[in-house]
């Protein structure tokens, strides 16, 4: 995703605290899970920090083989959305604001790609309800941690109840 | 002239891939049920078995849910549009910290 993007869905996160926040992806329909990320994206910062117990991830732990529903992604529009749940634990997308994002997005020539929501006690893992509740097996799935002092971002696929992560890379194109 | 309905990603699937596709009817059920008769796919998927909507759906017609107006009983004229979006829900879930926790954390730094 876009660097744009990643400081409107942190500052999004914070901002709805002590409720959860949520939000829609947007990015070009060409690259909706279809092909590769473009090889000028550029990482400009590991969003993902090591959870309790965990090593800090190396380069080379991440596969280069991961299914392609994790790449081909280029979020380039953020639309916050209100949780119709006001809840600490749990999130609904207002289905208007839904309704008035993908009007938006399609004007812009996007599509949706996937959701954004944020767990505010505790680490950016899919919960059974993020996984029972998955709308859709295409979508990507960012969660924003709040449970410790830095926000953390990871990104997911969720198909058949199964979550696995992708590798989220925040930059711009050069 | 038949009504235009826009469909969600998961659903496209269903319609040979497209975003819109049209349907006649003079309600929201007859106009969803017409979508159905083309693309037979789409069969219970915004529609349960019993006759009424999906709970994990939700239907707009123009900028109002069919919820609030006649549900799928809503009549429907030529320049309306139907769209169709998925339930998107999840959330931390009821393992999660006390919310009242949250309100302590945002005391304590002084919000």
């Amino acid at each position: 995703m876009t660097s744009g993007v990643y400081a409107q869905i942190v500052a999004h996160c914070l901002e709805r605290l002590p409720e959860e926040a949520c939000g829609l992806l947007a990015g070009p329909a060409s690259f909706h899970g279809l092909q590769p990320a473009s090889s000028n994206y550029l990482p400009r910062e590991n969003v993902n920090q090591p959870m309790a117990g965990e090593e800090p991830a190396t380069q080379e732990e991440v596969p280069d083989t991961l299914d392609t529903v994790h790449y081909g992604y280029e979020a380039c529009a953020f639309y916050p959305a209100n949780n119709a749940a006001s809840s600490a634990r749990l999130y609904t997308v207002d289905p208007l604001d839904y309704l008035r994002a993908d009007r938006d997005a399609e004007k812009r020539g996007l599509v949706i790609l996937g959701v954004v929501h944020s767990h505010t006690h505790t680490d950016p893992y899919p919960s059974t309800v993020d996984i029972d509740q998955a709308p859709d097996p295409k979508w990507h799935y960012v969660i924003v941690g709040l449970g410790r002092p830095l926000p953390s971002t990871r990104a997911y696929s969720i198909r058949d109840r199964k979550a696995s992560e992708g590798r989220l890379l925040i930059g711009d194109q050069g | 002239m038949p009504v235009e309905i826009r469909l969600p990603s998961i659903l496209r699937v269903h319609a040979d891939g497209k975003s819109i596709v049209e349907g006649k009817g003079s309600t929201v059920g007859e106009v969803l049920q017409d979508v159905v008769n083309s693309y037979p796919g789409m069969e219970g998927q915004v529609v349960t078995a019993d006759g009424s909507l999906h709970k994990f759906v939700n239907v707009y017609l123009n900028d109002d849910d069919i919820r609030y107006l006649g549900s799928l009983d809503t009549p429907v004229s030529d320049s309306d549009t139907i769209s169709i979006l998925p339930a998107v829900a999840g959330g931390a879930g009821e393992a999660a910290p006390d919310p009242q926790d949250g309100v302590a954390m945002l005391a304590g730094l002084g919000w």
